[in-house]
């Protein structure tokens, strides 16, 4: 291995993800200073006097040349400034980091519960190729990525909490455990805080209000991975390195699970890492259909009220997530497969 | 003689487009212990399904028939468990493209502990002595660097080397070799069937070996057969079979050969093809090429015949004697 080829690689990527983030940035401005009506109007309501208009402008620099602005904005952001919420009054970057727990802690246990049963499905799909199973896993595999996330979250909701009673329908813990026994807010993530705390309550209660949204975000993911482990299984079973596993004597279990899984595994990190980067558009209607307190339901309520600081806000922190996923995703790649590591 | 494996009315089936094809029929060899015995022929007469049906190992879809035992056990129709126990203990493969039948993403040390403990049990530290000790035995010199090395780090050469010594990592009776130097250079492949050779006579293990090469056949082998179709047109002792052939196909094969002690002569290429449905011959699966057909060899097929004690020959003019 060449030394330093891990750090020039790292640098390239990280380049290239500060790149999109500055594009971004152009953009919200774009959307957020161009394309409105004036924005002091917005901050000061419907009713606002001409000169009070000018003096908010001018505060607000709109008086000032676009691209004196754009800097500005930029300036702004690198401080933390990221304005405040017409709607709350509040700094948008502390409305946003208030509410990231709660979108992190659904769309990370979405992504595991995609990765775990995505591959899973995808291996035994390819292990018995074109076999009941096979047609059945294939069969989930298309209604997972064709089924709408709020038309599915609806099902859910009715079917599996209507009809079997089993789980939460909406929220993130009970809101009597608030006056009962309230839990302590450490990470700002349910599960983790309720380990924490030792309260054993509030554990299964967070992880029951879990299961639907989370299994709602999934199902997209998981039609993606299942059907992306399934094609990479089937190339590689057929490569000669398995034939030659077999004829060493391995068993069926480690040809399948450790050899070919391990090699299907660069392609089908490539295709979760995306689905997660798509899976953060998906957590908007989760969230609203699942009435969960997280970033979603926060910008669906600044899109109806068009309270742009925060629209402009959370579209920059969903774009930062994107490039982030994708950097992680370029990473771990190159750390699974030594043919892109060393090339 | 016991022998070590006896392949018995071999027939390997596929259905393809809704009709069987064969293109193993009929093929029975044996090998001894310590025997190094060749199968030689053309591109698709059936080379290498002969050899993984001796693995248990065809490729989905193949139905086979007859008898391969090894070391007295059947293996055809036998359960995955015993397969199992006998591939990588009782016979190992050497494939032809070394490049290829290492898995890219592991290092060579990872899979020589994988199919070691799989077989031995014990320690990753014992299976890693174990493993230099095999590299060093197939002359690969710095056995940490391979140990560490992914394959695409190591040339076809050390890769075949490498592979060698996997295949010998739980001291199997008996080694099939598949086109094992066809992908390698001149040299390299000079050097590997040394190795092959001085491994086999120092650990005495019967070797299958598979090649379209007549002259590597002719290098190594105790006794050869040679296949037609997915047949066996003859067999016996290497020296005598190419010294002097009984059948038409193996004369035509080594007139075929561009040899030095008779240089300036022309070389005779094997004119026509297979047929194409070899199921539809009612008579000699050769005839249609053979220089020496007559009419019965368009209707009755021959069937193999002793030429001398030690070979046979299916051929209804095969010749018995005379230099080739
Ligand atoms: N999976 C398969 N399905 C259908 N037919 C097959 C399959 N594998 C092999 N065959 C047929 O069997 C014939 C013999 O194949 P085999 O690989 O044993 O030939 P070979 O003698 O090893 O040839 P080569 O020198 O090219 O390796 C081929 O002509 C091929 O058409
Ligand atoms: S049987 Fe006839 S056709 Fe077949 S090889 Fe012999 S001479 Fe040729
Ligand atoms: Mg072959």
């Amino acid at each position: 291995m060449t030394p330093g080829a891990m750090p020039r690689f790292l640098l390239r990527r990280a380049g290239t993800a500060l790149l999109v983030m500055l594009g971004t940035t152009f953009v919200t401005f774009l959307l957020a200073r161009v394309v409105p009506a004036n924005p002091a109007v917005s901050y000061l309501g419907p009713k606002a006097r001409p000169d009070e208009i000018a003096r908010i402008e001018a505060q607000l620099g709109l008086d000032q040349p676009l691209p004196y602005q754009y800097g500005r904005y930029l300036w702004d952001l690198l401080r933390g400034d990221w304005g405040t919420s017409i709607g709350t009054k509040l700094p948008v970057t502390d409305e946003m980091f208030g509410r990231l727990p709660a979108t992190l802690e659904l769309l990370l246990i979405a992504m595991l519960l995609a990765c775990l049963i995505g591959v899973a499905l995808g291996v035994v799909a390819a292990a018995r190729q074109n076999r009941f199973l096979d047609h059945l896993i294939r069969l989930l595999a298309i209604g997972g990525v064709s089924v709408p996330a709020f038309w599915l979250g609806l099902l859910l909701q009715v079917f599996v909490f209507g009809g079997l009673g089993l789980f939460e329908l909406t929220g993130r813990l009970d809101p009597d455990l608030e006056f009962t026994d309230p839990l302590r807010e450490i990470t700002g993530f349910h599960l983790v805080d309720a380990l924490l705390t030792g309260h054993l309550t509030a554990l299964s209660d967070a992880a029951a209000h879990l299961v639907l949204p989370a299994l709602t975000l999934a199902a997209y993911p998981i039609g993606v991975i299942a059907r992306m482990t399934r094609a990479s299984m089937l190339e590689i079973l057929a490569a000669d390195h398995i034939r030659a596993a077999r004829a060493y004597g391995l068993r069926e279990r480690i040809v399948h699970w450790r050899i070919a899984l391990r090699g299907a595994l660069p392609p089908t990190t490539t295709v979760a890492g995306l689905t997660l980067a798509y899976s953060l558009t998906g957590t908007f209607f989760v969230e609203v259909v699942f009435n969960w307190p997280g970033l979603g339901l926060f910008a669906s309520t600044a899109l109806l009220n068009m309270d742009y600081p925060v629209i402009m806000g959370i579209t920059l922190f969903g774009a930062a997530g994107y490039v982030l996923v994708n950097l992680i995703v370029d990473l771990v790649q190159a750390r699974l497969d030594p043919r892109v590591r060393l090339s | 003689m016991t022998e070590l494996l006896t392949v018995d009315d071999l027939t390997v089936e596929f259905t393809r487009g809704g009709a069987a094809v064969r293109p193993v029929r009929g093929v029975s060899l044996t090998v001894a212990p310590g025997e190094i015995v060749g199968v030689v022929g053309e591109t698709g007469c059936g080379k290498t399904l002969t050899g993984l049906s001796v693995l248990g190992l065809l490729p989905p879809g193949a139905r086979a028939s007859g008898s391969v035992r090894l070391d007295g056990r059947e293996i055809i129709g036998a359960p995955p468990s015993v397969l199992r126990d006998l591939r990588g203990r009782q016979v190992a493969m050497v494939f032809q493209n070394p490049g290829t039948a290492f898995d890219p993403v592991r290092t060579i040390g990872a899979q020589f502990d994988r199919v070691i403990r799989a077989h031995r049990g014990g320690s990753r530290g014992r299976a890693r002595e174990h493993a230099e000790r095999l590299l060093r035995d197939v002359e690969l010199a710095d056995t940490g660097r391979v140990l560490r090395a992914y394959p695409h780090q190591l040339s076809g050469g050390m890769l075949q080397r490498a592979m060698i010594a996997l295949a010998l990592s739980c001291d199997p009776r008996l080694i099939i070799a598949d086109e094992a130097t066809s992908a390698l250079d001149v040299t390299v492949a000079q050097q590997v069937r040394r190795l092959l050779l001085r491994l086999q006579s120092e650990r005495g293990f019967g070797v299958l070996f598979v090649t379209h090469n007549l002259a590597e056949a002719y290098d190594l082998c105790d006794r050869v057969y040679v296949l037609y179709a997915g047949q066996v047109a003859e067999t016996g002792p290497t020296a005598e079979v190419f010294d002097a052939p009984a059948h038409p196909y193996t004369r035509a094969l080594l007139d075929a050969l561009p040899r030095a002690d008779r240089a300036g002569t022309t070389l005779t290429a094997l004119p026509g093809t297979v047929p194409s449905s070899v199921l539809a011959v009612t008579g000699c699966v050769f005839a249609n090429r053979c220089p020496r057909a007559e009419e019965t060899c368009e209707h009755s097929p021959p069937p193999p015949a002793a030429v001398t004690a030690s070979r046979t020959a299916a051929c209804h003019f095969a010749d018995t004697g005379g230099p080739a």
